[in-house]
């Protein structure tokens, strides 16, 4: 048993490893054969290179902020739109739930253009918010939200009631903690979604000091295409804070997604 | 009272539901369903302290950023997209209403059939997918040490961006690359294989990635479907001397039904709209084996400026979706369960 | 776009279809119906006619770290001569272009200048996007440019660019693997027949391959009329490169892929791939823009000290192909007159011999490639190089086809080659068929 979850786990992981080695190695040939495994002698130039390249401190702290309001927002907006989907009878509810869901069935591939036009009316071309702006309601997000509050039983919001509370304060005070562990799933996959995301961005914005990670990544690879290690070096730069908060919080993660997935 | 009772909700894990009539926690015979007094009530039931219209204001408010952000980025995009599928436009000069022109040509477009038969060989994918990920799932379910370490490692490619996956697919899949020198050194293959380069190859070299990339995910899904089922099932089975594959056949797979509908549903649409593993690793080629439908419609937009060409493109391929969502949808749901 | 794919879906149950196209309808009429009514572009607000400095948005392709020294002190020259005019500059990637392009475009905000090459530049032209400088540049600031890289810029007679750098092939050969060859590295190929049998012997001396040829995607357009043979009828109504010289041709090269004298990712990453290659010290000749041997000399020292450089191997026809970078000025941009003021200024002698002293590339005026630089030999391989290159500015071209609906066109042209080269059709059958598809439509 260990055996074939060992062998699986070597094929979802090695090739990070592979990208690691491919980054530590140094100068020469990247497809020598046999592939070097181990690099040797290991160099952190590539680092240093891609560092001095691009303002990788700058695009960090881009990516953080972009990721950080796009995560909170997301958050608030999906937490929002879920809860009267889920929990209260409203003339139209159904339909709203069904014009959501069917939105993802329909082509959007416009969507990159027309956002943009839209962004131009807002005046909010080249802005951070112009980056999160378009990805804040999230189908996923509110299918998720509204999944979690169903399971709320009834007992408490009653018990709330009773107590006088209003809407906003039975949303805020009772629900939305009942509702942390699907609110922890929503935040790594959107993290992952905010992080990664690059063509958006670069469209959006004109600055190259408000570029984030991905887009410093997509740069290195048309500039670097013949240097895999560069890219390689970037590639790691960048997924690396990706895997290390999903290892963290790989517990709410997993509870959140089988709570959110069961129908 | 007022404050939040956490503890008390930890004890009901009642189902959720899409369904958004009906609870379905009280219709479900399930085992170890907690007492009906426990499952949620009607949601109806609830807003017994304002009138229809008072609720429907708050309703409409809680929705409000949500309903204003989707329809300006979301709907808007979506409908404007699919009424241009009848005009010629360019970005550059006006929209030219041109009816149903474009549809008589992509009839007559050999790369929209290329790329349709890519598509539908894409599709492949997702019954790989869903089997694989069914058979992880009772893997890593069982309670062995670190095994939790085993779900995060299948998991990690998920939350990867798609640049880096496909640029170290593209390192492996070099004809001296990692994988190459592995099937050699263990004389599964004589000559090195052309995995990205050999038009017969490279679109299940890409599906690969895809699978890899997509089986944490669906594994997760399993998992929490498996929690639904009660093991008695499949140790009553056992005891009937049914073996492992008759069992995941005969009695875990139709049990999992729900679980197989969402997750090929998700894996129909993805595998329909493939596109950034192709972009990143072969631009389409050799001899367009890899050209997709949602790559030709990205190409007939961005590099050949017929943005009506690919919307019209684009509603054929919402068509085709939902054609093969509604098939799924009726395949997984035939003969199963009564409480679906 | 933005989300994660796996997470792009829930089941659409029965009534969803129907109310989808409802909602659909609904919001058609309301919000896309009268947009096209009118019938116009969705250009933004023509305003901010006002007086006071002009804001200039140039967009450069790749610039960007190498060069933005350069550029900046281009740009603050330019601002210290004309206080009234602003220039932002945006160096974009080559991968985004297109769509950074468009929706600027189409928010009404495109750029005033932006470097384009001469595919992407004909292919705007053909759109009606890009403001013809036959009509906005007077005739004597035409005259400093070489005529044959002007006219590279036209469609149907009129130029929709102001030539800014070129970039000939060069040859760069590693010297160690020549002498392991037993090829004297004092003599490098100079006709594309010589390169292939130094390829040849290379790879069976050595087992390193000889060379990747620039056949991936439309470039055997290219290499078509490199080897003096036509692509198009003297008309261009017609396409003609099905000959039985056409034809031998491609089967030479199909013949090379086949017998293994290069790699086969040569057809899937092209010269990036073949950069890659020589720069690890796995590929013995290079044909390539010089510009590349600066990132060879940055990332492979040890490579770039063995090797040498020679001018590109010509083939039968002796034409060298001339990539072209412009300036062009698009229709929609607000500032014509400043804007293709401004792009003559970053085009004109004494910059462009400036830029092309930054990295190996080649100026379009002529007086710049007078100069001495260009003209006097010096001792090292790349000052002679270029001498020789410098000499082909005035009769080489862009070799870069134009017809119209080049994508389709293009695209029908790559999978016949492709066909060919990995044995889907023989050569003869891909070219017939791509010809009969091409006149389809010419």
């Amino acid at each position: 048993m260990y055996a074939l979850l060992c062998a699986l786990a070597v094929v979802t992981v090695f090739p990070f490893l592979w990208l690691l080695a491919t980054a530590l190695g140094s100068r020469g040939a990247v497809f020598a054969f046999p592939p070097a495994l181990v690099p040797h002698p290991a160099t952190l130039a590539n680092f240093a290179g891609v560092w001095r390249t691009m303002p990788v401190g700058r695009f960090f702290v881009n990516t953080i902020y972009i990721t950080g309001m796009g995560i909170v927002l997301t958050l608030l907006v999906s937490a929002l739109a879920g809860y009267p989907l889920a929990r209260m009878r409203f003339p139209g509810r159904d339909q709203i739930f069904y014009a959501i869901v069917a939105s993802l069935m329909l082509p959007q591939h416009v969507g990159l253009i027309l956002n943009f036009v839209t962004m131009m009316r807002l005046h909010l071309v080249d802005t951070y918010a112009a980056v999160y702006l378009p990805s804040l309601a999230s189908v996923f997000g509110i299918f998720l939200l509204r999944q979690a509050y169903l399971v709320v039983p009834a007992e408490i919001e009653d018990a709330a009631r009773i107590d006088g509370a209003g809407e906003l304060r039975l949303w805020a005070q009772v629900m939305l903690p009942l509702v942390a562990p699907a609110l922890a799933t929503l935040a790594i996959v959107e993290f992952s979604a905010y992080w990664n995301s690059f063509l958006w961005p670069l469209i959006v914005l004109k600055s190259p000091d408000r570029y984030p990670l991905a887009v410093g990544l997509l740069y290195l690879s048309g500039l670097f295409a013949h240097n895999t290690r560069y890219v390689a070096a970037g590639a790691v730069l960048m997924t690396v804070p990706v895997i290390a908060v999903f290892v963290a919080l790989q517990r709410y993660f997993l509870r959140g997604i089988m709570l959110g997935a069961v129908k | 009272m007022g404050r939040p009772r956490v503890e008390q909700a930890a004890l009901t894990p009642g189902p959720p539901d899409l369904r958004p009539r009906r609870t379905a926690a009280a219709e479900r015979p399930r085992e170890g369903t907690p007492p009906r007094s426990l499952t949620p009530r009607r949601p109806d039931a609830v807003g017994w302290r304002r009138g229809a219209l008072g609720r429907a204001t708050v309703a409409y408010l809680f929705l409000a950023p949500a309903l204003v952000l989707l329809a300006v980025f979301t709907f808007y995009p979506v409908v404007f997209g699919t009424a241009l599928s009848l005009f010629d436009y360019n970005v550059i000069s006006p929209p030219r209403y041109v009816g149903v022109s474009q549809f008589a040509a992509l009839w007559q477009d050999r790369y929209f059939w290329t790329a349709l038969r890519n598509s539908g060989v894409y599709l492949a994918v997702v019954p790989a997918l869903q089997l694989s990920a069914i058979v992880l799932a009772l893997w890593v379910r069982r309670p062995l040490r670190g095994i939790a370490w085993f779900r995060v490692a299948y998991y990690v490619p998920v939350v990867t961006s798609i640049v880096v996956v496909g640029l170290m697919w593209r390192w492996l899949y070099d004809e001296a690359g990692l994988l190459n020198y592995v099937l050699l050194r263990l004389h599964l293959i004589g000559t090195p294989i052309h995995w990205l380069s050999d038009p017969g190859i490279a679109l299940y070299a890409v599906m690969l990635v895809t699978w890899w990339k997509g089986l944490g995910y669906y594994m997760v899904i399993y998992l929490a479907g498996l929690e639904a089922i009660p093991s008695y099932y499949d140790e009553a089975a056992a005891l009937d001397g049914a073996g492992p594959a008759a069992r995941l056949f005969h009695v875990t797979i139709p049990l999992l039904r729900p679980s197989i509908l969402l997750a090929s549903t998700i894996s129909i649409l993805a595998a329909l709209r493939v596109f950034e593993e192709v972009y990143v690793m072969t631009g389409g080629g050799p001899i367009f084996s890899t050209y997709t439908i949602f790559y030709y419609m990205f190409d007939q937009a961005f590099n050949s400026l017929h943005l009506g060409y690919a919307a019209a493109i684009g509603v054929v391929l919402a068509a085709i979706t939902a054609l093969f969502s509604a098939v799924n949808f009726r395949l997984m749901r035939q003969g199963g369960l009564s409480y679906y | 776009m933005r989300r994660p794919k796996a997470s792009a879906a829930l089941p659409l149950r029965g009534r969803a279809a129907g109310i989808a196209v409802l909602v659909a309808v609904t919001l058609a009429a309301a919000a896309g119906g009268p947009r096209y009514g009118d019938g116009r572009p969705m250009a933004g607000p023509p305003s901010a006619e006002a007086a006071g400095p002009v804001t200039l948005e140039f967009w450069t392709i790749s610039l960007q770290p190498f060069f933005t020294k350069f550029i900046n002190g281009l740009i603050d020259g330019y601002q210290r001569a004309h206080p009234g005019v602003r220039i932002r500059w945006i160096d974009v990637q080559p991968q985004a272009l297109d769509q950074k392009l468009l929706s600027a475009i189409a928010g009404g905000v495109a750029p005033d200048v932006v470097n384009l090459n001469t595919e992407t530049t004909l292919r705007l032209a053909q759109e009606r996007a890009l403001l013809d400088m036959d009509g906005a540049v007077p005739a004597d600031a035409r005259a400093r440019y070489f005529p044959n890289i002007w006219a590279s810029l036209r469609l149907d007679g009129r130029a929709y660019g102001v030539p800014w750098y070129v970039t000939p092939d060069v040859l760069a050969y590693n010297q160690a693997l020549f002498a392991k060859a037993g090829l004297n590295p004092a003599h490098p190929p100079a006709t594309t027949d010589d390169l292939i049998r130094a390829a040849v012997v290379v790879k069976k001396k050595t087992g390193v391959y000889g060379f990747m040829p620039n056949v991936d995607g439309i470039r055997f357009l290219k290499v078509f009329q490199e080897e003096g043979l036509p692509v198009l009828s003297p008309d261009r109504r017609r396409a003609v490169f099905d000959t039985p010289s056409h034809v031998a041709l491609l089967a030479r090269y199909v013949d090379l892929l086949k017998h293994d004298e290069f790699p086969d990712d040569t057809l899937r990453r092209g010269y990036l791939g073949a950069t890659e290659r020589y720069g690890g010290g796995q590929l013995a000749m290079l044909t390539t823009g010089p510009q590349f041997l600066l990132r060879v000399r940055t990332d492979n020292p040890d490579v770039y000290r063995a090797t040498a450089v020679a001018s590109a191997p010509l083939g039968r026809g002796r034409v060298l192909d001339l990539p072209t970078m412009d300036l062009a000025v698009p229709v929609s941009s607000r500032h014509h007159d400043e804007a293709v003021a401004f792009a003559l200024y970053v085009t004109d002698d004494a910059n462009q011999l400036a830029f092309s002293k930054q990295v190996d590339i080649f100026p379009s005026t002529r007086a710049a490639a007078a100069d001495s630089y260009f003209t006097k030999a010096g001792t090292s391989p790349e000052d002679r190089a270029r001498v020789v290159a410098a000499r082909e500015l005035g009769t080489a071209k862009d070799l870069t086809v134009v017809v119209p609906h080049s994508d389709d066109l293009y695209r029908v042209f790559r999978e016949a080659i492709e066909s060919a080269f990995y044995g889907k059709m023989n050569p003869a059958q891909a070219l017939q068929w791509a010809v009969r598809e091409w006149n389809k439509r010419l």
